[in-house]
């Protein structure tokens, strides 16, 4: 290997380098593969600042491994040098491999500086690469993202159209969106499950009325959760007969999230609808029956609580004495 | 019945159709040091019997020539 090798760009950077990287170097700048492949597994065990412009020059290696590992040593390093040239990994010419590992590191690289350079690269027609931007902006939180992200909510593609409504509820400030909205009664189940989770962070009129259909009527179950879940952050009285409803569904987790929405809200005449789910078959359901017991100060959930003191499930048993404690504090509060 | 010339009673397995001469990643990584380069071949084998079965060496190895055989009672 002669200095001829190195690329024009890098021969001044070559000649600043310590000893101990020269070698690895000159191996990643070789034209055999293996040799290509120790240089950057060296290099990455080195892990010094001063061999990144070679680790950047790896990532356009025609050895996939080459690039995989190039990207994992930038990803180590973290040096903010790395995020263009990273930023050019997630197109659709790098491998799903490469793309995946490109993505994770530039989670943890990428900060406000860089919101300008994804909202140029969002403007492309490569699937895969505006989805992995539409990731790298909720690390962001900048609502000057919305103008750019907005498009994707009416997209063909379900997945941009999921990760669209995702990245919206991680902008900062954002509160009203109606085109949001829109999407609680999309085709696809998944955009349905996000865009019930980003709704909860809006305050829109319509929102406690869409997500207590949504939780009513929804065919898909973890659509009906969500739901549940995001009603539980709204805490608004009007859900309140939606959610007593909704702790009858037939999947364990919407009564548990149901009931978890209902505690805060729980009023006497929901009493008989609690009171089965003491005897739930998943402990999970009763321990938050027992939780909302506590709100219903009746004799009739201070006996039903003092029998699942022996329920089987120690955490439900927690439940219990907790919500009887309650009890006690509201009845005596001088105590 | 032919001989097997092939270690394979150690818990790590190189695979030396994979293995490449000019790198050392699971030497440098195995905290036992017991992974060396056979001086004829320049491929990886391992010296001594001894493993903490913690698995670098086959998570670092660039090609994927190395399986470490877990003792079932440790899966």
């Amino acid at each position: 290997m002669t200095e001829n090798s190195i690329p024009n760009h890098l021969s001044s950077t070559f000649d600043e380098l310590d000893e101990e990287l020269i070698g690895p170097v000159q191996l990643l700048l070789s034209s055999s593969t293996d040799d290509r492949l120790v240089g950057v597994v060296n290099l990455q065990h080195l892990c010094d600042e001063q061999s990144i412009p070679f680790l950047i020059h790896a990532l356009s290696d025609e050895c996939e491994d080459v690039v995989f590992t190039a990207v994992t040593s930038l990803w180590e390093i973290a040096h903010q040098d790395a995020v263009t040239p990273l930023l050019g990994c997630l197109s659709s010419a790098s491998s799903d491999r490469v793309r995946k590992e490109a993505l994770n590191a530039l989670k943890e690289l990428v900060n406000q500086d860089h919101l300008l350079l994804i909202l140029d690269r969002l403007v492309t027609d490569d699937v895969p690469q505006q989805l992995s931007l539409l990731i790298l902006l909720r690390k962001i939180h900048d609502v000057q993202a919305l103008p750019s992200v907005a498009p994707f909510l009416s997209s063909d593609n379900a997945d941009l159209r999921r990760e669209s409504v995702t990245t919206l509820r991680y902008l900062n400030q954002l509160t009203h969106f109606p085109p949001a909205l829109k999407l609680a009664s999309d085709p696809d189940i998944e955009v349905r499950k996000e865009t019930m989770l980003t709704m909860a962070h809006l305050d829109e009129p319509d929102v406690i009325k869409i997500l207590t259909e949504s939780l009513s009527n929804d065919t898909s179950w973890q659509v009906r959760r969500n739901a549940a879940q995001a009603l539980e952050r709204k805490c608004d009285p009007y859900s309140a007969s939606f959610l007593a409803n909704s702790i009858g569904d037939e999947h364990w987790q919407v009564r548990k999230f149901s009931l978890r929405a209902l505690n805060p809200l729980v009023l006497n005449e929901h009493l008989p609808n609690i009171l089965p789910l003491l005897c739930d078959e998943y402990s999970d359901v009763r321990k938050e029956a027992a939780l909302a017991l506590g709100g219903i100060l009746l004799d009739q959930s201070k006996a039903a609580l003092q029998q699942t003191l022996d329920d089987s499930d120690i955490e439900v048993r927690i439940a219990a004495q907790k919500s009887l404690a309650k009890f006690q504090s509201e009845l005596n509060p001088t105590k | 019945m032919s001989l097997s010339f092939s270690r394979v009673d150690v818990p790590v397995i190189v695979d030396e159709s994979k293995c490449l001469e000019k790198c050392n990643a699971c030497i440098e990584v195995c905290p036992l040091d017991v992974l060396s380069k056979n001086p004829e071949t320049g491929k990886a084998y391992m010296k001594y019997d001894e493993c903490w079965f913690c698995l670098p060496c086959e998570k670092e190895c660039p090609t994927g020539a190395i399986t470490v055989q877990i003792p079932f009672l440790l899966r």
